[in-house]
């Protein structure tokens, strides 16, 4: 009974009584239990990684913008509403007025024509928007592909985990793997990949650790990947 | 709003501030990713638990007491987006051990040996069941009081007490015994 009390109180944090303290300075059994307790409670704080902050405030902002607003939030909304399907109507009659050669919105022609600042700021700009999904996720993948400055197809790859619910993501990831010679492009793409956890990027984990001119790190990425995705 | 309690910036979510989400995010997501590692010994997947639990926190907003705790609330959520992870699993691995949860995440292996006795820790815990492991974790949660987390185990203060108890005993005797072993 004294083993338990002792370790009851333990548990509590709270000063332990005469007599319970002097049965733990006799009891080697308490005595490890007490060293287990502080072990545990002094367990090292985890770190998650480096991108996981950015990417869930990103997520966030793609989430509230999908969810409907409440009804009490204020005139401003049916305002802003009305000033956005104005907006929209306005880029609509640009387009129809400006011919098929200005069919660029400037977020995308900076992302397609811009220096790698721009670029770069282009890719934070459309990382945030939740309308035109489609052609963004185009030009993020073309950023991938094609970009020929290593951080902007990294920050492409990064932009393109808000685009995780489109069904046919992986299976254009995965076509923009072979393209990459940079080790570092391809360990995102299998991160990214891996987090999608789609049976096609299942699928896709297992070709790629197949091929046989594949960099060690990278097929060794890829096995853990897949080793993840199989549990 | 930055200073605010979490109760207040919660109430300011529940009345159509979805953004101050993040700002419960960052006070309260490493704990939270913490237990999470240490239950599944899973880096990436921790991470995509945790992300889980703040999203229902926004869209779960409205079920929110007005005044109560945040924390626990929190876990609570944290304990079901738990269960349907393996709820969803459970065909292929039933999750009981985390030795079946292999961890190749350098970041997650690194914090389980940065001590000696942590790395044995963490493999004693992992050889509990996963209630057990999921009890002692948050336990140790120094802002988490007795009555609280027996509010989240819908039973009397005493009562959890005897459950970590008992916990913590388990824990003590996969340690010591694996002590034992190592030369």
């Amino acid at each position: 009974m004294s083993c338990q009390a002792f370790q009851e109180f333990l548990l509590s944090g709270e000063p332990l009584p005469v007599d319970l303290a002097l049965h733990g300075a006799q009891c080697p059994q308490c005595q490890e239990v007490q060293r287990l307790w502080e072990s545990l409670r002094n367990m090292p704080q985890p770190e998650p990684s480096a991108l996981f902050t950015r990417r869930f405030h990103q997520r966030l902002a793609t989430e509230i913008a999908r969810s409907p607003q409440p009804a009490r939030g204020g005139w401003w909304l049916p305002l802003g509403t009305a000033a956005l399907l104005l907006l929209s109507l306005g880029v609509g009659l640009g387009y129809l007025l400006r011919g098929n050669d200005a069919h660029l919105d400037p977020t995308q022609a900076r992302l397609q024509r811009g220096n790698t600042g721009e670029r770069l700021e282009a890719i934070a700009q459309v990382s945030t928007r939740s309308s035109g999904q489609g052609d963004i996720l185009s030009a993020l993948l073309d950023r991938v592909q094609q970009d020929p400055e290593t951080q902007v197809r990294l920050s492409a790859v990064e932009a393109l985990y808000l685009f995780g619910a489109e069904p046919e993501l992986s299976r254009r990831v995965e076509a923009l793997l072979p393209g990459q010679e940079q080790p570092e492009v391809q360990l995102a793409l299998i991160d990214l990949l891996s987090a999608l956890r789609q049976q096609r990027a299942t699928e896709a984990l297992r070709r790629l650790v197949r091929e046989e001119r594949l960099s060690p790190a990278v097929r060794h990425r890829a096995e853990q990947r897949l080793g993840q995705l199989n549990l | 709003m930055e200073t605010a309690d979490d109760s207040t910036v919660m109430n300011q979510v529940r009345a159509g501030r979805g953004d101050l989400v993040g700002l419960l995010f960052d006070r309260h997501h490493r704990p939270l990713y913490g237990f999470f590692v240490n239950l599944t010994r899973n880096g990436p997947l921790a991470e995509d638990l945790c992300q889980e639990v703040f999203l229902r926190v926004l869209r779960y907003a409205p079920s929110f007491r007005a005044g109560s705790a945040f924390r626990p609330w929190l876990y609570q959520i944290a304990r079901n987006v738990l269960a349907d992870h393996r709820q969803r699993l459970r065909p292929q691995a039933p999750l009981e051990a985390a030795d079946q949860l292999a961890d190749p995440q350098p970041g997650a292996q690194a914090l389980a040996i940065a001590q000696a006795d942590a790395a044995r820790l963490g493999e004693a815990l992992a050889r509990l069941p996963l209630d057990k492991r999921e009890l002692l974790l948050l336990s140790r949660d120094p802002e988490l009081s007795t009555q609280e987390l027996a509010g989240l185990y819908g039973c009397t203060p005493g009562a959890l007490k005897v459950r970590v108890h008992r916990a913590l005993n388990d824990l003590r005797t996969h340690f010591f015994a694996h002590q034992e072993v190592t030369p």
